[in-house]
């Protein structure tokens, strides 16, 4: 009989049974959410408000800035003169000078005068302001009325149709970020959990007493099996509560579709101005569009997959360490995970790219970026080549640790080379 | 199958790499037999004990287990304790040991069962619950043992058992070879610790540079490095001998001497009668296992 089931046992019962697990399980959804966001309410954190004092002595642009949330134009009839002692008293970041001068057919000798820079985003979003009203005023100039102005200029949007179906670009974006995100940070959580284990039976002098009882191959996938389980039971538990939140938080919401029916009977909306529930309704709407079973079960396989090929390459260089301070050889390890995240983040950027196909066959770094390409739904061909290539890189490798494992795990004292580590490949027993 | 002895090794070859740690390493070991594995470090012991303990393969000859050609399920027969030995700290000691019963092939009710008959023969009861990491070094290697023990094997195999050990768990562990010898096991030991093989191991084989210079029982062993040299006491004032006798000690009137091959106990003691010395005690002297192993270390080591 196979001894493996019991090794699986302790080694997920010795996980899951540990405060630390439930902790983590509770906490990770979290830290996603916030890794995930933050970047995203950074940028909207740091956005400045400004609130400029314009002193327009050409009486062009009075009336026609308007203020936003993130620039203030305040008109004023204070000199310049006097005002540069005071503005900062008065509560402006800056002054906003436009001379007599200023000729809508020679637009120069604005000047932005300020204690500090203006930011990069200010900067661009004043020239813009500011170049948007010079325009306006020109086309009034040949006798186009301000009406057909407005007609003339109205923003153009598109959707996008991808294999007959509706599609959102950053939706897709987003999906694939997160599977990246979470697959990468799995991978390297669960990798490391493996070879610490392996550390920890090689430190703990346990690894010999128990290969006299089981064959160093089944103490290996005994090792990665039942890690394997505490993943996926991380997942259950996740995927537990998420429907649980949803179907707290849908009950809250109205059907989507009927907000999106009844805003459709409100006649000329500007896109701006959609409000947020209807924004949301919209998303839900487009996210039923997503190859939402493909995702899932590309994150699935991705995982299993990713994570049994990396962790026994963890597992084999945890064997071949002496000690928990010789680690330089993990990095071997982990530098193909971090490569894959980074061609994700390039591959959510430009999905069919030739650099993101590669990115996403190569067996190495596939497991983190073709699910970030899933959203973009890839062709077939190259998800089952992608797929394969990944499955007969686990079985090479899981061959080839199990023959480092074996002889590492045995090895006290000594510190080894890669180059003796790829002999013992070619060990016979 | 019931053969002559309990484990037999024939012409075993281990090479890493281009080191030989065993060289047509042969040797038996009769059932119920404890029997020491004596060698300098780095002799081929552990390598031996691995490829006995089905962890390692030789390269060429063969291994048997009771007639059977050694194979994996032999493990479940075999209980070993290796030099670099340890438990998992985190781990409770009822279930730690439950665990390592497991892997042997009881079942988890054997198991449940064996723990506690041996942690209340040992007096340990209440270690059940105890961490690992909370037992101090003596506790744990007590731990250790049981560990090794609990499949009730017909053959333990112990790498240097007693390195580290405090005399008072050494003696325990020494008393429970004993008794499990008695019950019919078979063991087979590392050592480098002389005076204990001398102790109680009937038989040893003797290891350098993985080649077997030395095997058999103890006793003959001995004979067959015996230097013939001869212990007396006397009273009164150190007598005369003949010139053939060659004294090597006289202390506290106990003289030690030699004799040429040509020359018996029988033959000094004649002497002696003659003589009219009082003799009080008469001892032939056996080279201890300590002199006959560095003797032959020193010699195959100069070869």
């Amino acid at each position: 009989m196979s001894k493996i089931p019991v090794i699986i046992a302790r080694e997920y019962r010795s996980r899951v049974l540990k405060p630390v697990f439930i902790i983590t399980t509770l906490l990770v959804p979290f830290l996603m959410a916030l890794i995930g966001i933050l970047p995203f309410w950074i940028m909207s954190a740091s956005k400045t408000s400004e609130k400029l004092a314009v002193i327009d002595e050409s009486g062009i642009f009075l009336h026609q800035l308007k203020s936003s949330d993130e620039l203030q134009y305040v008109f004023v009839t204070e000199p310049l003169d006097s005002l540069l002692n005071t503005f900062g008293e008065q509560g402006y970041t800056a002054i906003l000078h436009i001379p007599a001068a200023f000729h809508l057919d020679q637009p120069d000798g604005i000047r932005y005068i300020s204690d500090e820079a203006p930011g990069f985003t200010t900067a661009e979003l004043l020239s813009e302001q500011l170049t948007l009203v010079v325009t306006r005023l020109r086309l009034q100039q040949v006798n186009l009325t301000p009406e057909l102005v407005d007609q003339l200029s109205k923003p153009v949007s598109f959707t996008t149709v991808i294999k007959g179906k509706e599609g959102n670009i950053g939706l897709a974006s987003a999906v694939g970020y997160f599977s990246g995100l979470l697959l990468y940070v799995l991978l390297l959580v669960y990798g490391n959990m493996v070879m610490r284990g392996v550390m920890e039976e090689k430190s703990s002098r346990i690894a010999e007493v128990i290969i006299s009882s089981v064959k160093p191959f089944e103490l290996m996938s005994g090792k990665i099996i039942g890690i394997a389980l505490v993943g996926l039971t991380q997942f259950a538990i996740w995927i537990v509560l998420g429907l649980l939140f949803f179907s707290i938080f849908s009950g809250l919401l109205p059907d989507p579709q009927q907000i999106l029916q009844q805003y459709a009977e409100v006649p000329d909306q500007p896109a701006a101005d959609t409000p947020p529930t209807v924004a949301m309704a919209q998303l839900m709407q487009e996210a039923q569009n997503l190859p939402l079973g493909l995702i899932l079960f590309g994150f699935i396989f991705y995982f299993l997959f990713g994570y049994l090929t990396y962790s026994s390459l963890f597992a084999a260089f945890g064997a071949a360490m002496t000690d928990e301070s010789d680690q330089s050889l993990s990095l071997i390890v982990t530098a193909p995970i971090i490569l894959a995240f980074i061609l994700g983040i390039i591959a959510m950027g430009a999905p069919h790219s030739g650099i993101a196909v590669f990115g996403s066959i190569f067996p190495l770094t596939s497991p983190i970026v073709m699910p970030a390409r899933l959203g973009f739904d890839p062709p077939t061909g190259e998800l089952l080549l992608s797929m394969i290539s990944l499955l007969l890189c686990f079985l090479l490798f899981l061959w080839m640790s199990a023959k480092i494992y074996r002889t590492g795990i045995l090895l006290y004292g000594k510190k080894v080379t890669l180059r003796e580590i790829g002999r013992w490949v070619a060990y016979k027993n | 199958m019931n053969s002559v002895s309990l484990l037999s090794l024939q012409n075993v070859i281990k090479n890493f790499d281009k080191v030989r740690a065993l060289d047509r390493v042969s040797f038996e070991v009769p059932h119920q037999s404890i029997f020491g594995m004596l060698g300098p470090n780095g002799a081929g012991k552990t390598t031996a004990l691995r490829i006995i303990t089905t962890i390692l393969k030789p390269d060429a000859g063969q291994v048997f287990f009771n007639g059977d050609v050694l194979q994996d399920k032999h493990a479940a027969h075999i209980g070993y304790m290796p030099e670099e030995r340890g438990l998992y700290k985190k781990m409770k000691v009822g279930e730690h040991l439950i665990y390592l019963a497991r892997l042997k092939g009881l079942s988890a009710q054997q198991a449940q069962k064996q723990v506690r008959f041996w942690l209340e023969k040992f007096e340990i009861s209440d270690w059940y619950h105890k961490k690992v990491q909370d037992l101090s070094k003596g506790m744990s290697q007590k731990v250790q043992f049981l560990a090794t023990i609990l499949h009730q094997p017909s053959l333990i195999i112990l790498d240097e058992p007693f390195s580290g050990l405090d005399p008072i768990n050494s003696k325990l562990i020494e008393q429970e070879i004993l008794s499990l010898k008695q019950q019919g096991a078979t063991v087979l030991f590392s050592t480098h610790r002389m005076e204990q093989v001398e102790e109680f191991c009937e038989y040893i084989i003797l290891i350098n540079k993985g080649r077997v210079i030395l095997s058999g029982k103890v006793s003959d062993i001995r004979q067959q490095y015996k230097r013939n040299e001869y212990s007396f006491h006397y009273e009164g004032t150190r007598p005369d001998l003949p010139p053939h006798v060659q004294i090597i000690r006289d202390v506290n009137h106990e003289l030690v001497v030699k004799l040429p091959p040509t020359h018996t106990g029988n033959d000094l003691l004649r002497e002696l009668i003659v003589r009219n010395v009082r003799v009080t005690a008469f001892a032939e002297l056996l080279p201890s296992l300590n002199e006959i192993f560095i003797m032959q270390v020193k010699a195959t080591s100069n070869e």
